[in-house]
């Protein structure tokens, strides 16, 4: 598999994770659960929020937890399709 | 002088319009794909179909010039315009066609400034056919175009899937497109409208398989 279906893997495998928390995970639960180095995981952890798929909310107690956006929960209902689509076109 | 043909003017019309509505829909069809992914790949794709839509909108202004020219009798109307949409159609299709392949090969173009390189590139293409004010000029660049992408296939033993002969085909009718363009090389009414339905053909293609991964 080539680095750029990796990465549409990864951010997947990540917003997955959230989606099975009850949208709701702390981000070292979530760093230890997606199996990438901190490094890695800080990279696609900032994709993730400039691209608006996931969001940072803080509980009134100040503890910070990860949720899925609209376009999170979209992401994961049309990755296969999406993926499907990129191997038919050889793109 | 010649007479308006007005059969011909008339399928001119319809097939720039179909073809450009056709480039729209596979744009407009992959926009969520992109917008959630930001893939190079799907980013080349979309914006190769766009500017296949814009070549076929400068094409037929181009028709329309040489119509004004030819029929209408304004010699210094045409002169003045036909450049112009000489350079829009050169700039918009070989665009296009950078952009399919880049959408094929952008891994190992990637960060090495692919897109500005293949701008620069079309429009350099563009300048030189528009200065010799026919789309001969264009023709003959792009067919050595359509060569080297063909042969750059066949040389990287990439596999040839249908997808990619797809493109080529869409390149090839582009570039036959061009040839009838001009009224003064292109009399064969049948033969153009068969050209013409090929082409849409293809644009057809590509949309039907796109909207059958994307609903």
């Amino acid at each position: 598999m080539n680095r750029k279906r990796d990465r549409l893997a990864v951010i997947r495998d990540i917003l997955k994770i959230i989606a099975e928390n009850h949208n709701s995970v702390k981000p070292t639960p979530l760093l230890r659960e997606s199996n990438l180095s901190s490094a890695r995981f800080a990279e696609y952890y900032s994709e993730l929020l400039a691209k608006g798929l996931v969001k940072e909310i803080v509980d009134e107690r100040g503890r910070n937890y990860v949720t899925l956006t609209d376009k999170g929960f979209s992401y994961l209902e049309k990755y296969s399709q999406i993926i499907n689509f990129i191997n038919e076109f050889g793109l | 002088m010649p007479a308006l043909d007005v059969v011909d003017f008339a399928v001119q019309l319809v097939y720039a319009l179909v073809a450009l509505a056709l480039c729209y829909a596979i744009f407009r069809k992959t926009r969520e794909s992109y917008e959630l992914t930001k893939h190079e790949g799907l980013y080349c794709f979309r914006q190769a179909f766009l500017l296949f839509g814009l070549s076929y909108l400068a094409r037929f202004l181009f028709t329309l010039s040489m119509l004004s020219r030819d029929v209408f009798g304004m010699f210094m109307l045409g002169r003045a315009i036909a450049p112009v949409f000489i350079f829009l159609m050169g700039f918009f299709s070989t665009l296009a066609i950078f952009y399919l392949l880049l959408g094929s090969f952008w891994k190992k173009y990637e960060g090495r400034n692919a897109l500005l390189y293949v701008a620069i590139a079309a429009a350099v293409l563009a300048i030189i056919s528009s200065a010799t004010r026919s789309s001969l000029a264009l023709l003959a660049l792009q067919s050595v175009i359509l060569v080297a992408a063909a042969a750059l296939l066949v040389a990287r033993k990439e596999k040839i899937t249908a997808m990619k002969a797809m493109y080529l085909l869409v390149f090839a009718t582009w570039i036959v497109n061009l040839w009838t363009a001009d009224l003064a090389f292109a009399r064969d009414f049948e033969l153009k409208l068969l050209l013409q339905l090929l082409s849409l053909v293809g644009f057809a293609a590509v949309y039907l398989r796109v909207s059958k991964w994307i609903k």
